[in-house]
């Protein structure tokens, strides 16, 4: 993603971090990426750093604050309202994708099961944004 | 035959002639010599005083008057007559005759016997029966009424009423029903149906009407009633009366609503099904999706490593997750249709369930043996592979923990077949029986065994959908043998 700034990973679990972090080296994407585990800890890492990431990724089932309960609380703050969000999760549910785009989300996206797929994925997202302009310089 | 007869007789002379007819009903000759006392004779002999002290009373005081009295005919029969003597003057002013018309009313006495008999079948019905016969004898200007619904009040006022005892099953007393008591008693808010019934029933050509209304008891609850009339018209079409029976259909109500409520209770089970199939999709395949990656990961990074025997068994693996994605997303899939609308196929289950005895991976002590051979059936596939590998994977789960033995069998029983999973586990106690099919129910912690009380209950909804039946046996100590059918035929049950 053109601007090198960091990408936010909102995920619980470990080996879907994991995931996400060799796709970004199988796909040579230098953006640093940082992980919160919840909503309540991604919203704590981004009150106390100056320089805002330039995507969040966000899993929408996790403990303590789930995605979309993050999703509404950024898309209220002032300051964090113009991070594009792109749900990354298992959810199929018809009603968790309508609250994602209700709440603005820039993408919404299946979790494949298989490895390789996740990474064509990953690749399809980190284009997009690479061919876009950022929110912020 | 018999009917009417006329005779004269001569006061003063006494000579008496009679009619053909009269012999007739008499029953004799015609040729037979015609005497007062010969017709007297014909009387019962009961009757035979009144008759003639009537006749002569007449005669004496110059007056007509008519009597009834049974004759005893010559062959013997008996028939009720009426007679219509007149007396008649001659111009001297004394000399009288007398003619007389004989009718045999013997008939219309019949009629009255069989009026009397079938107003006691009636009257018996009415009773036996409890349902509530009315009857009602319209008065005054129905055709004016017919015009106005609001008028209906005047018409039911005018009316002659009459109801069976069996309103009493309403608690009330049968002393002052009138029709305007019966509509007061009609629910307020049906009381315009009923109203607009009537008035329907005036303005048209029909013979039968019914209607539907809650009537209130004595004690102030409301029953469920359907009534049901015949019109009685005259020849212009006017109705001049009906005869109904209200019905207590009260029973029929309640059991129409307690069926809607269960059908509600059968649509909140299935939106649990769906919620708690929406939470499982996300909890079964987080888990396997990280196993998927790491099993790829290690191929990627450390294939060089593994020997031919590693890396298939990874791949065994591999595919195995998959599998396992496929049955959760039926899970979900099967929740959402709810109703089941997979399309049924021939599945051969001497393929398929070895397939899902070997993705149960049974572990090493338990061994899971297919006895005899399994037929082909017409069923929805992924279902009827969901009821193997949940009765299969429960027998494994719950049979014998040192040294478990499940079998799997089916057997031939007219027109379906009868599978049998056989475990040696612990048994089941028969009070849980039903329990064990019911949504979310498990007999032990649901941490300790990993059971979620789903799967038996979707066993019984696939196979009672497809027309089958699954139940159980099982003693504690005697191990678990569950039993379900299928139909052989593709039809739809």
């Amino acid at each position: 993603m053109r601007n090198g700034k960091p990408v936010l990973l909102v995920e619980d679990d470990i080996v879907d971090q994991m995931t996400v972090k060799r796709a970004f080296r199988e796909l040579r994407v230098t953006n640093p990426l940082l992980t919160a585990e919840n909503g309540e800890d991604a919203l704590e890492q981004l009150a106390g750093t100056r320089e805002l990431p330039c995507m969040i990724l966000l899993d929408v089932n996790m403990p303590l604050m789930n995605g979309l309960e993050l999703l509404r609380a950024l898309k209220e703050d002032e300051r964090l309202r113009q991070i594009p969000v792109v749900m990354l999760t298992t959810s199929r549910d018809e009603r968790d994708k309508l609250a994602s785009f209700a709440s603005s989300v820039a993408g919404y996206m299946i979790k494949p099961v298989d490895y390789s797929q996740f990474v064509e994925l990953m690749r399809t997202v980190a284009l997009y944004w690479t061919l876009s302009e950022p929110a912020a310089a | 035959m018999a009917g009417v007869g006329s005779w004269e007789w001569e006061v003063k002379t006494g000579a008496m002639r009679w009619s053909e007819q009269m012999c007739c009903m008499l029953g004799v000759a015609t040729s037979a010599k015609a005497s007062f006392e010969a017709l007297l004779a014909f009387a019962h002999p009961d009757d035979q005083a009144r008759v003639r002290a009537q006749l002569e009373q007449s005669v004496a005081e110059n007056r007509a008057y008519s009597a009834e009295f049974r004759i005893v005919r010559g062959d013997g029969a008996e028939i009720s007559v009426s007679a219509y003597p007149e007396l008649m003057e001659d111009t001297g002013g004394h000399q009288r005759r007398v003619t007389g018309v004989l009718h045999d009313v013997t008939g219309r006495a019949e009629a009255a016997e069989r009026l009397r008999v079938s107003e006691e079948r009636f009257q018996m019905v009415a009773r036996a029966t409890r349902d509530v016969i009315w009857d009602v004898q319209l008065r005054g200007a129905v055709n004016d009424v017919a015009d106005d619904p609001r008028r209906i009040g005047d018409l039911v006022g005018g009316a002659e009423f009459w109801i069976s005892d069996s309103i009493r099953g309403f608690g009330y007393d049968v002393a002052g029903v009138t029709l305007a008591w019966l509509l007061e008693r009609v629910h307020p808010s049906d009381r315009e149906v009923v109203v607009y019934a009537i008035h329907h029933a005036l303005a048209g050509t029909g013979t039968s009407w019914s209607v539907e209304y809650r009537f209130r008891r004595a004690d102030g609850s409301y029953a469920d009633i359907f009534d049901r009339a015949h019109m009685l018209r005259d020849a212009k079409g006017a109705v001049v009366g009906a005869i109904g029976s209200m019905q207590d259909v009260s029973a029929r109500k309640e059991a129409e609503r307690r069926q809607e409520s269960s059908l509600k209770e059968l649509e909140e089970a299935n939106r649990q099904l769906a919620e708690f199939a929406y939470v499982v999709s996300h909890d079964l395949k987080a888990p396997l999706r990280g196993i998927s990656s790491l099993a790829d990961w290690i191929v990627r990074d450390s294939g060089d490593k593994l020997d031919d025997e590693g890396r298939e068994q990874l791949g065994l693996l591999l595919v195995r997750v998959r599998r396992m994605n496929d049955l959760v997303e039926g899970i979900l899939q099967y929740s959402r249709v709810g109703r089941a609308n997979e399309e049924r196929s021939s599945v051969a289950l001497a393929e398929l369930v070895p397939q899902i005895v070997d993705l149960i991976g049974a572990p090493s002590h338990v061994t899971v043996e297919i006895e005899g051979a399994l037929p082909v059936v017409v069923a929805p596939r992924t279902q009827i592979a969901q009821v193997f590998q949940n009765l299969v994977g429960n027998a494994v789960k719950f049979c014998d923990p040192s040294c478990g033995r499940v079998v799997v069998a089916c057997s031939e029983r007219g027109d379906r077949w009868q599978f049998e999973i056989k475990d040696n586990g612990r048994g089941i106690e028969e009070r849980h029986f039903e329990r064990i099919f019911q949504l979310f129910q498990t007999l032990g912690s649901r941490d300790k065994n990993g059971s979620t009380g789903i799967g038996l209950t979707i066993v019984k909804k696939i196979v009672e959908s497809t027309g089958g039946r699954v139940w159980l046996e099982s003693r504690i100590g005697e191990g678990s043998r569950f039993f379900f059918t299928l139909p052989k035929t593709s039809e739809n049950p």
